[in-house]
């Protein structure tokens, strides 16, 4: 029984211990996670150009943003200890976005659900394989998602 | 200290005392504190494997994902109490066991099974909430007051 | 990362119930139960939901998160509809774990058989 508890706390520590091997094709500027996806059809020059923006911020250490022609969608990763004043953080974020697109509507998120969708959401756009209307359609789903309490 | 204790009484009432303390069952705190934080630190552990699991392949969002992860645990802890194998985690981990939501399952389906014999009505469904039944009250009416509290602060303050 | 410190957030809530049940001497019922107004109070303060985004799984697994929910159900009800709310909105968001301990405790009695 205690072996058990040993092994699970050591396998516990070299899962949190390591670095997020994610994305291909990193940027590293600070170390922040983030790629750069193709603009092919679907143009995704705003989301790129909030990624390198942000990434400039030490506290961030993953970025994750798509956006359609009306509306920008971005899920945020932060060091661990700010992990306790997220509300403060996705404010700021939020205004900054803001004020780099004001015609856009803003939606940045923390939660761990949309880093896996926006992680999906960018891999296909990188690789063409959606249409803008299915494109349109996944961030309207993934908005009402977010806004979900229960 | 025990000694100073010991020489304002009678030698035989002395003798009695070293007696008992060498008897005495004492109770293993550290100990008891490292098994329980390594049994109730792995039952979380699992929890959050389980949330993970329900966010990556569901469309549960970090707000919503403790309910299934919360449902999944209890059924797990079903097929651990029906097997027997709860009451000796139980035995070795103390609060380890009891403070996760598992416990709190353990406490219902166990008294559930055990008071089978008496029939559903009366047996099983008048003893099931028999241990689990004051965390909900507890739990309910303390956060009516807060609840309450707070909403009267908010209306007269603007917190 | 929130895979270790729910082991370890998780495992300090456990001690804290260790301490209650050895130290101060406590019986289990008082224990879960102190532990769940606990849950409660701090939901209040609100100090309860930034440890959910720091420790995920090790704060919402024990039974503290239990007044938790119960407090933020009556507090979004009592947004919507005033005072009334924090009767009627408490279990909305709790059912999960006693809908879940009934149905299975019930499925339980009927496919276990009570040891001797």
């Amino acid at each position: 029984m205690a072996r058990i508890l040993m092994i699970t706390l050591i396998l516990s520590v070299t899962i949190g211990c390591n670095p997020d091997s994610g994305a291909e094709g990193t940027n590293n500027k600070n170390d922040v996670e983030y790629t750069q996806v193709r603009t092919n059809t679907l143009d995704q020059q705003a989301s790129n150009h909030i990624k390198e923006k942000l990434s400039e911020n030490n506290e961030v250490t993953a970025i994750y943003a798509v956006n359609t022609a009306k509306t920008i969608v971005v899920a945020m990763e932060f060091h661990q200890i700010k992990q306790l004043q997220l509300p403060k953080l996705r404010k700021k974020y939020t205004t900054k976005i803001e004020e780099m697109y004001p015609n856009h509507k803003v939606e940045v998120s923390t939660d761990q659900k949309l880093i896996f969708e926006l992680e999906r959401l960018e891999e296909k756009i990188d690789k063409n394989d959606i249409s803008q209307k299915k494109l349109k359609k996944e961030i309207k789903d993934l908005t009402k998602l977010m806004k979900e309490k229960t | 200290m025990a000694d100073k204790k010991k020489k304002k009484l009678p030698p035989e009432a002395q003798k009695y005392q070293s007696f008992e303390q060498k008897r005495e069952v004492k109770r293993p705190v550290l100990i008891n504190c490292i098994k329980a934080f390594f049994v109730g630190g792995f039952i979380c552990f699992i929890g959050q494997l389980i949330s993970t699991f329900y966010m990556y392949f569901f469309d549960f969002t970090e707000q919503t994902v403790a309910n299934p992860t919360v449902a999944t645990l209890i059924f797990i802890t079903m097929l651990l109490t029906g097997f027997g194998v709860y009451d000796r985690i139980g035995q070795f981990a103390g609060a380890g066991s009891a403070v996760p939501v598992t416990g709190f399952g353990n406490a219902v389906v166990s008294a559930a099974i055990e008071h089978r014999s008496e029939g559903f009505v009366l047996g099983v469904g008048g003893n099931m909430f028999k241990l689990a039944g004051s965390v909900i009250v507890f739990g309910v009416f303390s956060a009516f007051v807060i609840a309450l509290i707070k909403t009267i602060l908010i209306q007269w303050g603007g917190l | 990362m929130i895979f270790f410190w729910a082991f370890v957030v998780g495992g300090t809530i456990c001690v804290i119930g260790q301490i209650m049940l050895d130290v101060f001497k406590l019986s289990p019922g008082h224990t879960l139960s102190t532990l769940v107004v606990a849950g409660a109070i701090l939901d209040g303060l609100g100090l309860y939901e930034p440890l959910i985004d720091f420790a995920g799984a090790g704060v919402t697994v024990p039974i503290t998160s239990f007044g938790n929910s119960l407090v933020h159900g009556a507090m979004q009800e009592a947004e919507k509809h005033g005072i009334i709310g924090v009767v009627t909105g408490m279990f909305e968001v709790t059912s999960a774990g006693i809908s879940a301990a009934i149905i299975f405790g019930f499925i339980g009695a009927l496919i276990f058989k009570p040891k001797g």
